[in-house]
């Protein structure tokens, strides 16, 4: 019975996957509704799927945020400055 | 002086100024892209040195600020292509069955637990910055590469495959494996606290 069910709804090696696939794809309808029931079943899953997309929206934030870059100290910037000056001499 | 040799000259002279005016805001930039000082320093240098070799490109109505940024994201991008594909990746460690049993089912020790977390603004916390940046860098290279890439560069999938010259379902095994580990370090170093 177990098998069955697997079969029908999943393993959560594919569901996980199918996970990622609808963030960065498009899931079939079929595959849309066979997820939908795995993670309906499947809190694991679930959590995971909640957790990914929770991934998602962090990684999107953390990546087009322009307010926050890190400000180097000061004798960073001025080493910087030089070496670039210097190598652009060579050029 | 010749014509030529004079331009030369004064192309230098403008990029010297550059580099005194942008210098700090594209190695701020550049860290804040890869989270390694010495690589951020090499690519603000690389991104002067390819202005300063593609100067007659630069439209004097652009603005230089916008010009080398371009130039510095173009570097980091390829600096992320060119890391995937040279990839070392441990398979034991790497592979599903890290997570899942023979059943193909969750492995009891990593089976997803309940974040308490309702927070919106998670990223303002700098403690947990730093944990995401040290969860990412435990990743295998390409990986760490393919996610920068997908979310530096705001591509769709398929044209990020075909950047990369894969097929979507290697993108997107490439993303699960990269997110089951992160999701599952970020878990351990900071939503089980």
């Amino acid at each position: 019975m177990k098998r069955v069910l697997k079969k029908i709804f999943l393993p959560c090696t594919i569901a996980t996957e199918m996970i990622e696939k609808d963030i960065y794809f498009k899931l079939s309808a079929l595959e849309k509704l066979r997820l939908f029931l795995h993670t309906g079943l499947c809190g694991m899953c679930h959590r995971y799927q909640k957790h990914s997309r929770l991934l998602h929206r962090i990684l999107t934030e953390l990546h087009h945020e322009h307010e926050h870059p890190q400000a180097p100290k000061e004798e960073e910037q001025a080493a910087l400055k030089e070496k670039i000056t210097n190598r652009l001499e060579k050029n | 002086m010749s014509a030529a040799k004079g331009a030369v000259t004064g192309h230098h002279a403008i990029i010297r100024e550059w580099v005194q005016l942008y210098t700090n805001g594209m190695y701020a930039w550049a860290y804040h892209k890869t989270t390694d000082k010495a690589l951020a320093e090499d690519l603000v240098q690389d991104t002067f040195l390819a202005a300063l070799q593609s100067f007659d490109k630069f439209k004097q109505e652009s603005q230089p600020k916008t010009w080398l940024f371009s130039i510095l994201n173009n570097k980091i991008s390829d600096h992320f292509r060119q890391q995937f594909r040279h990839p070392v990746v441990n398979e034991t460690e790497g592979g599903l069955s890290f997570f899942f049993d023979e059943e193909d089912e969750w492995r009891k020790e990593r089976r997803p637990q309940t974040w308490n977390t309702t927070d919106t603004h998670i990223l303002d916390n700098p403690d947990f910055r730093k944990i995401l940046q040290h969860c990412m860098h435990l990743l295998p290279g390409n990986w760490l590469a393919a996610v920068k890439l997908k979310y530096l560069e705001e591509k769709e999938g398929k044209d990020i495959c075909q950047d990369l010259q894969i097929t979507p379902s290697n993108f997107w095994q490439i993303m699960h494996r990269a997110k089951l580990h992160l999701r599952n370090c970020l878990e351990n170093n900071w939503f089980k606290k």
